[in-house]
């Protein structure tokens, strides 16, 4: 539009506007320079710790708790080699089982969640309030109350020391935050689109397949996201429903480098512990780009 | 014989009705069975639980309100375990949604390098309650750790430790907390992606600035994802547990000073072998929870508002 | 719930929980005459040792397959606790004495007399250390290796200061005198003597040697408000010297060695379980030695020689008369205690302590002289804790953390200890 404007006959004030363009084009440089050295010396100061445990897992034990420097003296990779094999079992195994559980539960909780949000959101059925309440007020129970009669019940069923306590649950969309999340962001999608399509003869599962999937790309990528993360990091579940250690996953492997009463392995354990970030680092690079692409679709059917 | 009295019209829509009711029923069944199953199951047997004296060993036998009767009038470190989360919730909940949000808009678009920035700043989160924490913590808030040396620069005698002091323990975790803003950020970062862009074009043309667009635009649009994560840190917050249990080896101290409510249920319930005084423990957690959300939901009214009209 | 759902789940689920078997992936041979659980806690080295001495209890006995599983113990007590809810503990298991009794009086783990003489040999025992093991007259444990609480001292710490430590008889005044001169030689962030102030075992020996105890034969406090003030201000009394670090560094000290104040290298003395020195030793480059609690002057013995952990069945095993045999094993088998050695303290049979001994590591030495020395000063067990007593000893060190962030004098820390301490026996 400017330029149709600028090349419109004489204009007076041309060398004004693109001197004052010029200075406004410096004053943005200026001000991305100084975004990115906040951004960086932020980035810097929040990774400190993390930053120390990286530069840790490369020391000797010794020189872990002396040398503040994040610069090891010597790097040295004999606590990745060594800790990968110091449990009975290699860390192989723990990182194959965490990835697995974590996939599964992606899935559970993706499929499930969105069902249970989509009849939340868009559907009008008998009780509805009810159901609605009593959802988010699973949200509130604590984890340990319902730990033991739900072992309890997970036992008789023959299910304990396999994946299947930890898995299934997914499947049953008993996270309610991933609910409430897509109802959220299911509200957030413009009425005029499904009703459009019930018109046109849709019935539910169609608008949920076809309309409603399709438009919430961003919020099942950070649900992916939570659901892969906090499934990896989850200690107490695993903890109390395997009990092989050939099914251990990787927080429980590191939790028994760590103990009351002997020889603490810290260096294997930094390095196991900067291992076991590694991926779920990748998974969240990769997936906030689906949150990013997914946008562009529903803001532009605006 | 009685549908003969029906109008017809009145007749179709509840068939209708029932029809809609039916299909918002198949969408449920996952979910109903979990509830049914893995939540109202153990929630309401823990609910008899609380009112009884259970020592997980033992069948539990009846006691009545003993457990709340002592909660009450006689445990005191019931009532720092309250001080100490109500402390907690308060200060780190608000400090967390606002860093997470400040960061969020900064890195909603239009810099180079956004993807990593983001990855970034969720790498605290990534490590969760990680055993790796305590040993962080310590080299950072103890005694020669990186505060001490801070402060000592700043003309401080050395020899701080924040993390073994009392009064500024829980601020530690505090700190912790709000490091960890990784979930509500990228909420926040999916909230913003659905406000339109054109919105924040016409408001530049008619002249607003920065902060007018922000509080104009942002705000009220993004105003269901705040209250989103406003709701699930609050909960959250009330039901810290790994955290504390890492960085304090499951103590609570020094001297009860980071006894988290959960912290000193689990310890009740698998340390002293009262799971009925800890069931009833978590009920009255539940009925706080319950109340501030309750709160917040009330609130809602007069600053979220929905796009589909509700 | 569970009578009912167990049936109706049973019924409905069969098919299900078949498939989640196949799915979960059992390992090992399923057509074994015997599959035992073995649950421990522990750390990477035990662990290791003793998941060797189980693989060669397989290919020894060979209808029996054992599935082992270690964990922190911190991890370790709210499993067993939840298994124990379910019915579902491991056959056997390592105990910690302070549960012993939680465990034995209310059925989850079984007396072992019967076994005693039959798969169970503890001919080679010293009876009376047999007899820690025994609850209410029954057998419920086996100790695993004994130890008994001592002072651990850094040796090359002493030697740079140039102090000699005193006798192994000494007094807590020669101690306090000898702490002295170690603060004199001490630079300037160390500190002679931990402050341990909380420790339960030092205020039970510093009870015994005035004829007191913790807990007496009924099960009721064995001491005063004023008996606990006395030892609270030993400690006040060294803190305001400056012989003892500040209360943030006490404060840190807690259940892992590594947070002990001599393994943060703040102190030259510490104390601590005398099976815990080799663990001591790996936190530290510095040379460490082990000696005998201080007495009282004209006072009587208060050391006893204690089991470290101890080896049960549980209740619900549906193979006890192989567990036993697991458990006399582990216990007597001098190959497999060739494997173990004194990771858990110095084993209770006496044949195969002394076949330790031929060889030993120097921790192993010190650990084996300093228990020659013990012996000649012990006094005998104690009677046994009541119910609560482990919370008890949390709330000593709560109290005692009031106390040196001076928030309570060692009067007001004596009678809260005492009422709180009674608060907690009744509820329990």
């Amino acid at each position: 539009m400017t330029t149709v404007a600028e090349n419109a006959g004489f204009d007076p004030y041309r060398e004004a506007r693109a001197r004052s363009k010029a200075l406004k084009q410096r004053r943005d440089v200026v001000r991305a320079i100084i975004k990115h050295i906040v951004l960086i010396l932020s980035s810097i100061g929040m990774l400190y710790p993390l930053l120390w445990l990286v530069s840790s897992s490369f020391k000797p034990d010794t020189a872990i708790f002396s040398d503040f420097s994040l610069i090891p003296e010597a790097f040295s990779f004999a606590n990745y080699v060594n800790g990968w094999t110091a449990l009975r079992t290699s860390f192989t195994t723990f990182f194959t089982n965490s990835f697995f559980i974590a996939a599964l539960a992606v899935i559970g909780n993706l499929m499930a969640c969105s069902l249970t949000a989509f009849a939340f959101a868009r559907l009008e059925f008998p009780l509805k309030k009810l159901w609605f309440t009593l959802m988010l007020a699973t949200l509130m129970i604590p984890y340990h109350v319902t730990l033991i009669p739900q072992y309890i019940l997970f036992l008789n069923i023959g299910w304990v020391n396999t994946i299947l306590p930890l898995v299934l649950p997914k499947f049953l969309a008993t996270d309610a935050f991933f609910v409430f999340l897509m109802v959220q962001f299911f509200r957030g999608i413009p009425r005029e689109l499904d009703e459009a399509a019930r018109m046109d003869g849709c019935g539910p599962w169609r608008i949920y397949w076809r309309i409603m999937l399709p438009l919430s790309v961003p919020v099942m990528a950070t649900a992916a996201i939570f659901s892969f993360m906090w499934t990896y990091d989850d200690f107490l579940g695993p903890l109390i429903y395997l009990n092989d250690i050939n099914q251990y996953t990787v927080p429980l492997a590191l939790r028994t480098f760590v103990d009351s009463t002997g020889v603490s392995a810290w260096g294997q354990l930094f390095a196991m512990s900067t291992l076991s970030l590694l991926p779920v680092f990748f998974f969240f690079l990769f997936f906030q780009r689906l949150i990013i692409r997914g946008v562009a679709t529903s803001a532009m059917k605006r | 014989m009685a549908t003969t009295t029906i109008p017809r019209s009145r007749r179709d829509a509840i068939a209708k009705r029932w029809q809609r009711g039916r299909s918002g029923y198949m969408f449920l069944i996952p979910w109903l069975i979990g509830f049914f199953a893995l939540t109202l199951g153990p929630a309401l047997a823990s609910l008899y639980l609380a009112f009884t004296k259970y020592d997980v060993l033992t069948p539990p036998v009846f006691t009545g309100l003993d457990n709340f009767g002592y909660m009450f009038f006689q445990d005191y470190r019931f009532r720092q375990a309250l001080q100490v989360t109500f402390t907690y919730v308060l200060w780190s909940v608000p400090l967390k949604l606002g860093l997470a949000l400040l960061i969020a808009i900064a890195l909603d678009k239009g810099t180079r390098g956004v993807d990593l920035y983001r990855a970034i700043f969720y790498l605290p989160s990534l490590i969760g309650g990680s055993v790796a924490i305590a040993v962080l913590w310590r080299q950072l808030f103890d005694r020669d750790g990186l505060t001490d040396q801070l402060l000592q620069l700043l003309g401080w005698p050395p020899g701080t430790s924040l993390l073994n002091n009392p009064d500024h323990a829980l601020k530690t975790l505090i700190v912790l907390s709000v490091w960890q803003f990784g979930a509500p950020m990228v909420i926040f970062l999916a909230g913003l992606r659905q406000i339109p862009q054109h919105l924040h074009e016409a408001a530049r043309m008619d002249g607003a600035k920065t902060m007018q667009r922000f509080s104009r635009i942002t705000l009220p649009l993004l105003a269901p994802v705040i209250f989103f994560n406003l709701i699930m840190q609050t909960i959250d917050a009330f039901k810290a547990f790994t955290q504390a249990f890492v960085v304090s080896a499951g103590t609570g101290g020094p001297i009860d000073s980071t006894l988290f409510y959960t912290l000193y249920l689990y310890q009740e319930g698998f340390a002293f072998f009262r799971m009925g005084y800890a069931s009833a423990l978590a009920w009255f957690l539940l009925i706080i929870i319950a109340a501030f959300t309750a709160l917040t939901f009330l609130s809602a009214k007069y600053w979220v508002h929905y796009d589909d009209g509700r | 719930m569970t009578n009912i759902s167990r049936r109706s789940f049973n019924r409905y689920l069969l098919a299900s929980a078949a498939g989640a078997a196949a799915f979960g992936g059992l390992t090992g041979s399923a057509f074994a005459d015997s599959r035992l659980r073995f649950m421990w806690w522990g750390n990477p080295t035990r662990d290791e040792r003793t998941n060797a001495v189980v693989d060669l209890f397989e290919s020894a006995n060979s209808g029996i397959v054992v599935d082992t599983e270690a964990l922190a113990s911190n991890d370790y007590w709210p499993k067993i606790a939840t298994q124990a809810a379910g019915g579902n503990m491991p056959d056997v298991m390592q105990m910690d004495y302070r549960f012993l009794f939680e465990y034995a009086r209310r059925g989850q783990i079984v007396p072992l007399d019967g076994y005693v003489g039959n798969q169970i040999d503890l001919t080679n025992f010293d009876p009376g250390f047999v007899d820690s093991g025994r609850v209410d007259g029954q057998l419920f444990g086996i100790p695993f290796g004994a130890n008994s609480p001592s002072v651990i001292y850094n040796m090359t710490k002493l030697a740079e200061y140039g102090v000699t430590l005193p006798d192994p008889s000494w007094t807590w005044d020669q101690f306090w005198d000898f702490a002295r001169e170690i603060q004199a030689a001490a630079p300037e962030g160390q500190w002679a003597v931990a402050d341990k102030g909380s420790w339960e075992p030092a205020f039970d020996i510093f009870l015994r040697q005035q004829g007191k105890m913790l807990y007496t034969e009924e099960g009721e406090l064995g001491y005063t408000a004023a008996d606990a003030a006395e030892f609270f201000d030993m400690w006040r009394v060294a803190r305001e010297n400056g012989l003892v670090p500040p209360a943030d560094i006490t404060a840190q000290d807690s259940d892992g060695l590594d947070t002990r104040p001599i393994s943060r290298r703040r102190v030259a003395i510490d104390f601590a379980h005398s099976n815990h020195l080799g663990g001591l030793q790996g936190q530290n480059p510095d040379e460490l030695g082990i000696t005998l609690f201080p007495h009282r002057e004209g006072g009587i013995p208060g050391q006893y020689m204690k089991c470290a952990t101890l080896l049960c069945i549980t209740a619900n095993s549906q193979a006890k008369e192989d567990a036993a045999q697991l458990v006399d094993f582990l216990l007597t088998d001098p190959e497999a205690n060739n494997i173990l050695r004194m990771e858990r303290g110095v084993p209770g049979d006496n044949a195969v302590a002394q076949a330790l001994l031929e060889d030993p590591d120097d921790i192993e030495r010190k650990t084996i002289e300093y228990f020659e020395i013990v012996q000649g000063n012990v006094s005998p067990m104690p009677p046994p804790p009541p119910s609560g007593a482990g919370e008890v000893e949390v709330m000593l060190v709560r109290l005692y953390g009031e106390l040196i962030f001076d928030r309570l004098t060692p009067e007001q820390a004596g009678e809260r200890l005492v009422n709180d301490a009674q608060t907690i026996l009744a509820r329990a």
